[in-house]
């Protein structure tokens, strides 16, 4: 088959440049809010994933199994907890039994109230939640009221620079913090909380119970989860139910799973617009175009040479959409951030999602042809170069 | 020697149940290197015997015999290449691709055929010289006047060395000054280079320019007249 | 919008479906407890969970009338041989007909906290001096939770703070009370 030059197909797009931007922004509108949706659930998926261990039992009040922050537990159980039980994680005189206060606070950020996870934490909370670093600065002190902050969380306090927020003081309920260290957590759900001295916290916010104590299991000294399903059951006294990290974030998920749809579906809706703005301008284009589609039929092109040209030049203005949407999406969109009650997520665009982007652009544009192409070459030859034009 | 032979063409249209005739049992032969008028009232068949010729239509019954080949047998893919090697087709409203250069869309037909770039280009300015425009290659059709974009259109017919031009009012829509220039140019391609042509046309000033004048009414053949 | 409502609502019932599964799969069990852990005749006269507790000690031999449940989640420990009991006076939340904020029927979401814990006491069924058996009792003998059962044993360990754990020697299983008949399935 001989084809058209692509000269043919690129020289189109500027025909009317008007219909071209309507198309191109049409393509790259569709193309974004599919990533975004996608970055949308990847970014949420990674936080949620790589935030619970199996090894980590959470021991929640009896009550308040979903969430954390609303669960209470004695304080004393943490100490129970500890001797009654075998089998969890020591390192250098640390055990792996970690009493944790969760708190929400609303923060104070240039005028605007924002809502942030505090983690009250003894020195037991590094040991069991293993993955937690100090990036920048060092541990806070107990008694300073000082405050380790995620990474992510930085950015919600408004600092441009994880960096940045060392040094810093914020408020809680009226007591002033000194931020003397930046944490990373490979990605999970730490990363948007800040975490304080359990003792200051639970000063500052006049507390006398924890949330709940993270008990990380050690399996070769004969640590085993249903040992904690066991003391929860036998310990009523202390009003404790045993879940895994794990599990428990993977019923956050599924608590954000109808938020995931909603985003979902909003972006689709708006894409179908989109979509349907870009196919009506594409038909547009092409429908002027019958004449002198029945003019190179006539010169000897055949209907898939024409189709193959018309085809490219679709695509050619479809990807240069999903281009543009990508580079937005990694310009703009990868890290932003997004706060709910319940934490921060980040908007990933990974290689994935960009690939993902541009054959999403790719399959635009051949579907974006197809009702244009069967207009310009339904009618036969001599019926098309009667077409005006 | 016959170059066009027609046997007992008839060619339906059905708009709706409704079944037009516009040709009805056409017997016809043309000379190779004649040039050919067609004429007749408007709704006669001109158009339409043309594009069976250019092989863009297919006949309903009869046969169509060019250059010793059985047209009518063929399929739609044999015709678009049969067209691209035999055909040189001139409309009357010229039919240029907008986007592409004089010179491109001369050089569009050739892109149909196993040649070379630098054969390719010989051609095209052989062909822009030929027709007397070679200094507006690099133009844009809208750059151009009617009259030349008809000589680049007659450019693009011939670049490809077709059996036999065609062409559909070719100077319809040129004033007389500039028709008069075209048809000069066609009938310097019949006397220097052996052109076949067939024309249609209403005009009876332009077939004086023809050694041969068709009359077509109703769909049939009524005169024929031969000019030496 | 209205989609967005018709489509959040759909979504949230497919994933209380899908709990509804998870709870029926855990019933299947294939260990199961000697035969001596149950009995068909229920002893007479035994008094309530809280009227045995108030005055009972460590080493104490018991007999009481308790309900299965107590959590509204893992009433019967999974991997153990280990449930949770309730005082027959407390209301579980199908007895108060007020499921909808209730996730689950065993649930005492509606009880005072310290007095559900008073009203509370872990049965253990044990292998040996030291060990439970280690799997689910859930469903064997048709124990069930929200079912009537009297436990005869002897008490383990129990505290103030409402720590009760019993060693169940024998168990006789009722049936479940109904909505304006707290007492049915008790056998009294
Ligand atoms: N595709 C078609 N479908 C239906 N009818 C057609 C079709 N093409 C041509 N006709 C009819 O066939 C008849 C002859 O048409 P044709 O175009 O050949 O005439 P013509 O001699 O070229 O006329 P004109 O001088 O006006 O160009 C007309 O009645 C026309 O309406
Ligand atoms: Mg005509």
């Amino acid at each position: 088959m001989k084809l058209l030059p692509i000269e043919y197909a690129t020289r189109n797009l500027g025909r009317s440049p008007s219909r071209l931007i309507l198309t191109v922004f049409g393509s790259s509108l569709v193309v974004l809010l599919i990533m975004i949706a996608a970055g949308f659930m990847v970014g949420m998926d990674a936080t949620l994933n790589v935030s619970g261990s199996d090894k980590n039992i959470m021991l929640l009040g009896a009550g308040s199994l979903e969430s954390v922050e609303r669960s209470e537990v004695k304080m004393e159980s943490s100490g129970i907890v500890s001797s009654s039980i075998k089998g969890y994680k020591t390192k250098a005189g640390v055990e792996g039994v970690s009493p944790e206060v969760h708190i929400q606070i609303p923060i104070d950020i240039q005028g605007e109230d924002r809502l942030v996870l505090i983690r009250g934490v003894e020195p037991e909370a590094f040991l069991v939640h293993e993955r937690v670093e100090i990036e920048y600065g060092s541990l806070p002190r107990a008694g300073h009221n000082e405050l380790l902050v995620g990474s992510l969380a930085t950015r919600t306090l408004g600092y441009g620079k994880p960096k940045d927020a060392l040094g810093k003081t914020i408020l809680l309920d009226d007591d002033s913090y000194a931020i003397t260290g930046v944490m990373v957590a490979c990605g999970g759900i730490i990363e948007g909380e800040i975490w304080a001295p359990l003792s200051d916290l639970l000063v500052t916010t006049q507390r006398d119970t924890l949330s709940c104590i993270v008990v990380a299991i050690d399996e070769e000294s004969g640590g085993t989860r249903s040992q904690l399903d066991g003391f929860a059951a036998s310990r009523v006294d202390l009003e404790l139910a045993a879940i895994s990290e794990r599990e428990y974030y993977a019923a956050l998920a599924e608590f954000y799973k109808p938020i995931q749809l909603m985003v979902v579906m909003t972006c689709l809706m708006i894409a179908i617009g989109g979509l349907l703005g870009g196919f009506n301008s594409t038909y547009a284009a092409f429908a002027s175009r019958v004449r002198e589609v029945g003019t190179l039929q006539t010169l000897g092109y055949t209907r898939s040479a024409i189709t193959f040209s018309l085809i490219q030049e679709s695509i050619l203005t479809a990807s240069t959409g999903a281009i543009i949407a990508s580079t937005i999406a990694l310009v703009a969109i990868d890290g932003y951030t997004i706060r709910f009650s319940m934490g921060t997520f980040t908007l990933l665009i990974t290689t994935e999602i960009v690939t993902l982007g541009i054959a999403s652009g790719l399959a635009l544009g051949v579907i974006g042809a197809i009702a244009p192409v069967i207009r310009c070459l339904r009618l036969p030859i001599p019926q098309s170069l009667r077409a005006s034009e | 020697m016959t170059l066009i032979k027609c046997k007992q063409i008839t060619k339906h249209y059905y708009r709706g149940s409704e079944q037009i005739t516009p040709l009805k049992g056409l017997d016809l032969e043309i000379q190779r290197g004649s040039f050919v008028a067609l004429m007749g009232p408007s709704g006669s068949g001109k158009t339409t015997l043309l594009n069976l010729l250019a092989g863009i239509d297919t006949v309903s019954e009869g046969e169509l015999i060019i250059d010793n080949e059985q047209i009518h047998n063929f399929s739609k893919n044999k015709l678009a290449s049969w067209r691209a090697d035999h055909i040189g087709y001139i409309f009357q409203l010229y039919n240029l691709v907008p986007v592409l250069t004089a010179y491109e869309n001369v050089e569009i037909p050739l892109l149909l055929h196993s040649i070379n770039r630098n054969e390719r280009h010989e051609r095209v300015s052989d062909a822009l010289e030929n027709v007397g425009i070679a200094d507006r290659y690099n133009h844009y059709p809208r750059q151009l006047s009617g009259g030349q974009e008809q000589r680049v259109a007659i450019a693009r017919a011939i670049v490809s060395n077709p059996t036999i031009l065609l062409a559909d009012e070719p100077t319809g829509d040129l004033d007389r000054e500039t028709g008069t220039a075209i048809m000069d140019l066609l009938k310097s391609l019949q006397e220097k280079q052996g052109q076949t042509i067939v024309m249609v046309t209403h005009d009876p000033q332009t077939t004086k320019w023809a050694d041969t004048v068709l009359h077509l009414e109703k769909g049939q053949l009524i005169e024929q007249e031969v000019r030496s | 919008m209205k989609h967005l409502t018709l489509l959040i609502t759909l979504s949230l019932l497919v994933s209380c479906r899908g709990n509804e599964e998870q709870s029926q799969q855990k019933t299947t069990n294939k260990e199961t407890l000697p035969s001596h852990f149950f009995t068909t005749e229920r002893p007479v006269d035994v008094k309530d969970l809280v009227d045995v507790k108030m005055n009972a000690k460590a080493g104490d031999e018991v007999t009481f009338l308790a309900r299965i449940g107590g959590r509204k989640h893992g009433s019967f420990v999974p991997t153990l041989a280990m449930m949770i009991v309730a005082d027959p006076n407390l209301l579980s939340c199908e007895l108060m007909a007020c499921d909808d904020h209730c996730d689950t029927p065993e649930d005492y979401c509606c009880e005072d906290p310290k007095v559900l814990t008073q009203g509370l006491g872990t049965i253990r069924f044990m292998k040996n001096q030291t060990d439970t058996y280690p799997f689910s009792v859930e469903g064997l003998g048709g124990m069930e939770v929200l079912k009537y059962v009297v436990v005869a044993g002897k008490v383990h360990d129990i505290n103030a703070n409402g720590l009760f754990i019993v060693d169940a020697k024998k168990i006789w299983v009722g049936g479940a009370p109904a909505y304006g008949d707290n007492r049915a399935g008790s056998g009294e």
